[in-house]
């Protein structure tokens, strides 16, 4: 199995690009400290939507259920998927019965989640992805590296040569504004077109039976409000009990995202248009099961807002791509080992534990925590790699031997001054290949520690 | 699929923690100075443009001035712009629409959004497949933040609603800001 580290390593081939990436995120994070130091009670705001989810999560099945009736009512027609496999079969009906074969998409995670794109092309129905990064991805057949900024490992450059490849733009053509203008019009021909739009959701509410889905491009406007059919795909965690609720997550949303204020739009949806159909599909796909994890159901409040990879300093220097999950970066790494704990069983340990991550979440995930308690869960069912069972297994018989412990110190000390350099900096020594050891101090704290308590006795 | 709704409901209620309270939101501070000017500062810094003192007749002439060019126009206000568009054959007809007058019912200082309902829309697609979109607003429906901007709407949505903030944008290539990705060009609000 590849870990993190060793896709980190692919990511880091490109040096110039590397540092790039890494400083186009941090501005970003930048602009969000910006846009909420502007808002006095920012934090009283992230106290609020914690307290909400956490209610949420503690009535979820009545919640569901007063969402379900209100939605009904409204002429909606709600559906529920235990899982990916269930999800999808679930829009490919909605999609057949209709008799559709032109989908557009705007941006949702959670289909992306279930792979729903490739499940509907096996069955021959044409899915275009409608947000500007998304369908950069999909044309050149990737997956999102970032859950706001899909396409965020690509310079102009590659996207310029991939539009000219795929959309027949002219060669050489690298200029943001120009490329986005083609994809443009060639994405108003598909909106056009559309039998069936799909949207993701950012938050449903269950006193009204209606969701909020959020842009900046309107690409979920634009599809759902052209074609007579509209499925709305949600997590069953994406639930908030009443209208005045949005204006908490609303104001945080964005400003932790981009630093804007509010993005572009923000669609209120509660009633199909007259003729035309509107769907939701409710689903699970391991979300109840992290319910029943008391150390980590509070990851079910996530709004998806990207902040905590736009700070991590792994995630910035290591690429979307590197976590080879779904939703990368810090909050991915705690969600995916509930999804599957060995493949996943690297991504905790891509952390240095800083913190930063539970510092911008929004709605206050203690992100760090929970990647230090899965790290324990991981290495508990054995799944840690070789290479740090045995290391961790070799200190903790050492430390449990102090006699030993002392004396391998100092033996150590001793070594480190005389050994070749070649052989310090060998393969073995993970933290040594990028950066420079410390210089082996003279005595040990230990030692210190009697020496210095001795002197003030005297 | 009710198999699966029972499941997944059995499910939560073996799963689900101990009932914590829903907060109360308090009121928070609202700034002291002009709303209407704290909202075009705020829109103009998303891309948006704001146009204030005019009557009625003038933003007519003004958005005739403004765009020269706009040959399929829709507003429901007559006194304002002539609409040269029909709605009745269904939303793919405004394909070629250029220009769209649309009334607001709410502004937010904070965040410079609009809100605006389908009774402003009888085509939905209206506000977002004209290529440039203007607003019109009345600068006494201005708040300060969402809050107070739901508190207005109350606890019944309409069937569709949108707060809607500067024009359609993107910065998907690089992170450089685009305006105009797959929605209007344009915003402009006419604060009346
Ligand atoms: S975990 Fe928090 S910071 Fe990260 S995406 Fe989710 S809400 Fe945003």
């Amino acid at each position: 199995m590849i870990d993190h580290a060793t896709r980190a390593k692919r990511f880091n081939a490109d040096e110039k690009k590397v540092n790039w990436h890494d400083e186009t995120l941090w501005f970003v994070r930048h602009k969000r400290d910006l846009s909420s130091k502007g808002i006095p009670e920012w934090e009283q705001l992230r106290e609020l939507a914690a307290a909400i989810k956490a209610n949420v999560l503690s009535h979820l099945d009545e919640y569901l259920l007063e969402f379900e009736k209100n939605a009904i009512a409204n002429g909606i027609q709600v559906h529920w998927a235990k899982n990916a496999e269930e999800h999808n079969q679930i829009v490919h009906q909605i999609i057949q019965k209709v008799k559709g074969k032109k989908v557009v998409k705007s941006k949702s995670m959670l289909t992306e989640e279930c792979h729903l794109n490739e499940y509907l092309e096996e069955r021959q129905i044409e899915v275009i992805d409608t947000d500007l990064g998304e369908r950069i991805i999909q044309l050149s057949k990737e997956a999102p590296s970032h859950i706001v900024m899909p396409a965020i490992h690509m310079k102009k450059e590659e996207v310029g040569d991939l539009f000219h490849e795929k959309l027949g733009t002219p060669a050489g053509l690298y200029d943001p504004q120009l490329l986005t203008a083609a994809a443009r019009e060639q994405l108003r021909f598909r909106f056009l077109q559309a039998d069936v739009a799909l949207t993701g959701v950012n938050f449903a509410i269950a006193e009204t039976g209606g969701f909020v889905v959020c842009t900046n491009e309107g690409n979920a406007d634009m599809g759902v409000h052209l074609a007579p059919v509209h499925i709305a795909c949600m997590g069953i965690e994406k639930l908030i009990p009443k209208v005045e609720h949005l204006g908490v997550f609303l104001r945080l949303l964005a400003r932790s995202a981009t630093g804007q204020p509010i993005t572009a739009y923000s669609s209120h949806f509660r009633t199909p248009r007259p003729g035309c159909e509107m769907h939701i599909v409710l689903v699970d796909n391991g979300r109840t099961e992290l319910l029943g994890r008391p150390d980590f159901r509070k990851s079910l409040n996530c709004i998806r807002c990207g902040a905590c990879m736009n700070t991590c300093p792994i995630y910035r220097r290591s690429g979307g791509h590197s976590y080879d999950y779904t939703i990368p970066g810090p909050i991915g790494s705690i969600l995916s080992p509930n999804i599957d704990m060995r493949k996943h069983s690297s991504l905790p340990f891509a952390s240095t534990l800083c913190g930063s991550c539970s510092d911008v979440c929004p709605v206050k995930i203690d992100i760090h925590t929970q990647l230090y308690k899965w790290r324990q869960i991981i290495a508990k069912e054995g799944h840690l790699p070789a290479s740090k069972r045995w290391s961790m297994r070799m200190a903790g018989w050492l430390m449990a031997h102090p006699t030993l412990f002392r004396l391998s110190g100092k033996v150590g000390r001793r070594i480190l001054s005389i050994l070749p350099r070649q052989l310090v900096y060998g393969r073995w020594n993970e933290w040594g290949k990028a950066r420079e050891m410390p210089p082996p101090p003279a005595q040990s704290f230990h030692d210190w520690y009697l020496n210095n308590r001795n002197n003030g006795k005297k | 699929m009710e198999k699966s709704k029972e499941t997944i409901l059995s499910r939560i209620k073996k799963s689900k923690p101990e009932s914590t309270p829903l907060p109360e939101i308090p009121d928070f501070a609202i700034p002291s100075s002009d709303l209407s000017l704290l909202f075009a500062q705020t829109l103009e810094k998303v891309g948006g443009r704001v146009v204030h003192g005019l009557s009625r007749e003038e933003v007519g002439s003004a958005i005739r001035k403004a765009f020269p060019e706009a040959r399929h126009c829709w507003s429901d206000t007559p006194d304002v712009l002539e609409s040269n568009v029909s709605l009745h054959q269904g939303p793919h007809q405004l394909e070629n629409l250029d220009l769209a007058v649309v009334q607001g019912e709410i502004g937010v200082a904070e965040n410079g959004a609009v809100w605006v309902t389908e009774a402003a829309l009888p085509q939905r697609v209206l506000a977002f497949i004209t290529l440039d979109l203007i607003l019109l607003l009345d600068k006494n429906q201005i708040v300060w933040n969402m809050h107070q901007a739901y508190q207005k709407i109350g606890h019944s949505l309409p069937g569709f609603g949108i707060f809607i903030s500067g024009p359609s944008k993107t910065a998907d290539i690089e992170q450089s800001l685009v305006i105009g990705a797959q929605g209007p060009t344009s915003l402009t609000v006419f604060l009346l």
